[in-house]
């Protein structure tokens, strides 16, 4: 891997750190959801750190470049993440056609009590 | 016994006091009549509490699928035997309903679809939307194994059974007829088809746009994979408890 590569790969990791750090602090991210995210950062850190170990991984389980590694295992976090996001979504939007009818439906019993006493 | 009609409505200012004295002056079964306003942002809601019709109204636009949870779900709470959707654009016709009603009365089917097909009058919709009825029609009777022609027709009666199962079991997002027919089959449930008149839309929007027509068959396809995935669980879960 090239001096140029590593040095992207680590101001990649510390800026996306730096970001996830802030959107935390500013509340727009819960730490429960950060946690995939922060584990993405590091792994872009670490690839100048620990160059040696992913190139013997790479080379010696899978039999290519490093790169194309590194590449895989981004790819794949971020399939598995957005299948996780999905499946959130679908759950709020359950949860939120739950609370619809419901508020429909008291807001129709609180009617029908009001106009019992009037 | 207990009849509902749920009449659902987004933006129909100019068709649902049309629709409500409709079904006012045809009522000689005794239903119960209740609209589902899907969060209006037109004169419908003021148009309904004038006729001191029944109204559930959401608090915001739930799609069409969300106007299915909230009829069931109150059909189930407050004990009805039958609920029967209805239209607020108006192409339903309230005289009609006794067709729908009368298979399930006489314990023929769970579930009645006015279908336009079968009858040889009225409006029969738009020919590029009848290919995509054809085709959804061909694959729903295919799985079901009796033919169902009208599948995207709102104009639907259930009975207990069915209100039931998507009043209290199911509670997930049903997002089109193919899907309801198809987990009502699940269910344990006779789907009958009956001919009825209906009329075309004269005033307002559909909720069917440019877009949707194109995206329709994609999405319909996946929800009909999506069926077919739950159909074991559908069966252990709700269909052998229920019939035992």
């Amino acid at each position: 891997m090239t001096l140029k590569l590593q040095i992207i790969f680590l101001l990649v990791g510390l800026v996306f750190f730096s970001v996830i750090v802030y959107v935390i602090r500013k509340k727009s991210l819960s730490p429960s959801y950060s946690i995939l995210w922060l584990v993405l950062a590091f792994f872009f850190i670490s690839i100048p750190l620990f160059q040696n170990f992913y190139v013997f991984i790479s080379r010696s389980f899978f039999g290519f470049y490093t790169e194309n590694l590194i590449y895989l295992v981004v790819f794949a976090f971020l399939l598995v993440y957005m299948l996780f996001l999905t499946i959130k979504i679908v759950r709020l939007n359950d949860q939120v056609k739950e609370l619809i009818t419901n508020n429909a439906l008291l807001e129709k019993k609180i009617e029908d009590i009001l106009s019992n006493k009037k | 016994m207990k009849i509902l009609i749920a009449v659902i409505a987004y933006n129909e200012e100019d068709n649902i006091s049309d629709v409500i004295r409709d079904l006012r002056d045809n009522n000689f079964i005794g239903y119960d009549i209740i609209v589902i306003d899907n969060a209006s942002t037109d004169n419908t809601l003021e148009i309904c509490r004038n006729f001191k019709v029944d109204v559930l109204s959401h608090c915001v636009n739930s799609d069409i699928n969300g106007t299915w949870k909230t009829y069931f779900t109150y059909a189930f709470q407050n004990n009805y035997d039958i609920v029967c959707q209805f239209d607020g654009d108006g192409q339903h016709i309230a005289s009609e309903l006794g067709k729908l009603i009368k298979p399930i009365i006489d314990k023929k089917a769970n579930q009645v679809i006015g279908s336009r097909f079968l009858s040889t009058e009225g409006f029969k919709s738009y020919a590029v939307r009848r290919i995509g009825i054809r085709f959804f029609s061909f694959l729903l009777s295919l799985i079901i194994g009796y033919k169902i022609r009208d599948v995207t027709s709102g104009f639907i009666a259930f009975d207990r059974r069915i209100i039931e199962f998507f009043g209290k079991y199911y509670k997930h997002e049903i997002n089109d007829p193919n899907q309801t027919h198809l987990l009502s089959h699940f269910s344990g449930a006779k789907i009958l088809e009956v001919p009825v008149l209906m009329r075309s839309r004269s005033k307002g929007k559909s909720l069917y746009g440019f877009i949707n027509s194109f995206t329709y068959p994609f999405k319909g396809l996946a929800n009909i994979l999506g069926c077919l995935l739950l159909k074991r669980q559908i069966l252990n879960e709700w269909t052998k408890k229920y019939d035992s």
